[in-house]
């Protein structure tokens, strides 16, 4: 048996869960390598820290009439009944998010763009609100259309 | 009805009779939160699981088979339910854990009060530690370390091989041990 096969072996060792066979030849291979000998007691060490560490959890007294609730709601309808109570729930969420996605989209969509906008501002307002920028910034040369599409609207 | 064994319990609970339910919860409902509180360490999650697998015990008495043992058979809804609990932070802890932390502190010393607040603070830091593990790791480490279970006992209630078992087992004894922090 080689180090790193043996080391693989060293928590079924110590739980005693290795087959004989198995135990038989990782004791044959402790007894020739100090090194995983070495290694056996501080896994061993480890172990034991971790149990030491444990603080076993109380069951709190309170916990049974808890227990009664739990089972009073859910018989108040059988399994099959709540399922199909969920199921239909979740089928009506699903469907007023669907049926309002596509009535937004119909009314956005069915409506010309200046009507659906009744207070947006003329031309003549957004090639003042234009004029107002930097020219220079926006160029002249691009005129003003140019000049329209650095307008935000 | 308490001199009854597990499975007559069973057969009882099956038709209803909460008594029954009552009698195996007074027999089992120390292992079931004992588990359940190491997986998630907090009470609160630790309260709903072991809640939820007496409602689930009640409903599924029907289903019980009673060739199979009835504490491999709470186990293995224990386990269940704690794999698919999600813990309400939802994050896995990153705990980096020190040398010092798996020393064994000196028997003479035990009673120190120093060395009482040294073990508290250890024993948070190695529990913090094992709630940092995957999740079926973790597990066999419970089962395996705290519960005294066998590989074979573990393998039934993980679904899966003694082998395996052992893998899972190297394998969050390693993933501690990277904890280290030198």
């Amino acid at each position: 048996m080689r180090c790193h096969r043996a080391r693989r072996t060293f928590s079924a060792y110590l739980d005693g869960e290795l087959e004989p066979r198995r135990r038989e030849s990782l004791e044959w291979h402790l007894a020739g390598c100090e090194a995983c000998a070495a290694e056996l007691t501080k896994t061993r060490a480890q172990w034991e820290a971790l149990a030491e560490a444990d603080q076993t959890p109380v069951l709190p007294t309170d916990l049974w009439p808890q227990v009664l609730a739990a089972l009073s709601e859910t018989e108040r309808l059988p399994w099959h009944r709540r399922y199909r109570t969920r199921m239909l729930q979740a089928a009506c969420v699903s469907a007023c998010i669907a049926l309002g996605f596509v009535g937004g989209a119909l009314v956005s969509w069915g409506q010309p763009a200046a009507e659906a906008t009744p207070n947006a501002p003329s031309m003549g307002e957004r090639l003042m609100v234009a004029e107002a920028f930097d020219t220079a910034a926006f160029g002249l040369n691009e005129g003003k259309e140019g000049l329209l599409r650095c307008v935000p609207k | 009805m308490e001199r009854l064994d597990d499975k007559t319990l069973m057969k009882n609970l099956a038709t209803g009779d909460r008594q029954a339910l009552r009698v195996l919860y007074e027999r089992h409902a120390e292992f079931v939160y004992r588990v359940a509180y190491r997986f998630v360490g907090n009470e609160e999650d630790a309260r709903d699981i072991t809640q939820s697998v007496f409602v689930t015990i009640m409903q599924s008495a029907g289903r019980y088979k009673p060739e199979a043992k009835l504490t491999t058979w709470i186990y293995r809804v224990v386990v269940n339910r704690c794999l698919n609990h999600r813990a309400k932070a939802g994050r896995r802890l990153r705990v980096r854990l020190g040398e010092r932390d798996f020393e064994a502190i000196p028997a003479a010393d035990e009673n120190r009060p120093d060395r009482i607040a040294e073990r508290a603070e250890r024993a948070a830091i190695l529990q913090a530690a094992i709630r940092a593990l995957p999740e079926r790791q973790r597990m066999a480490l419970i089962l395996s370390r705290f519960e005294g279970q066998s590989y074979e006992e573990i393998a039934s209630v993980l679904g899966c091989t003694k082998k395996s078992v052992e893998s899972l087992l190297v394998r969050a004894k390693k993933t501690l041990a990277k904890s280290f922090s030198k």
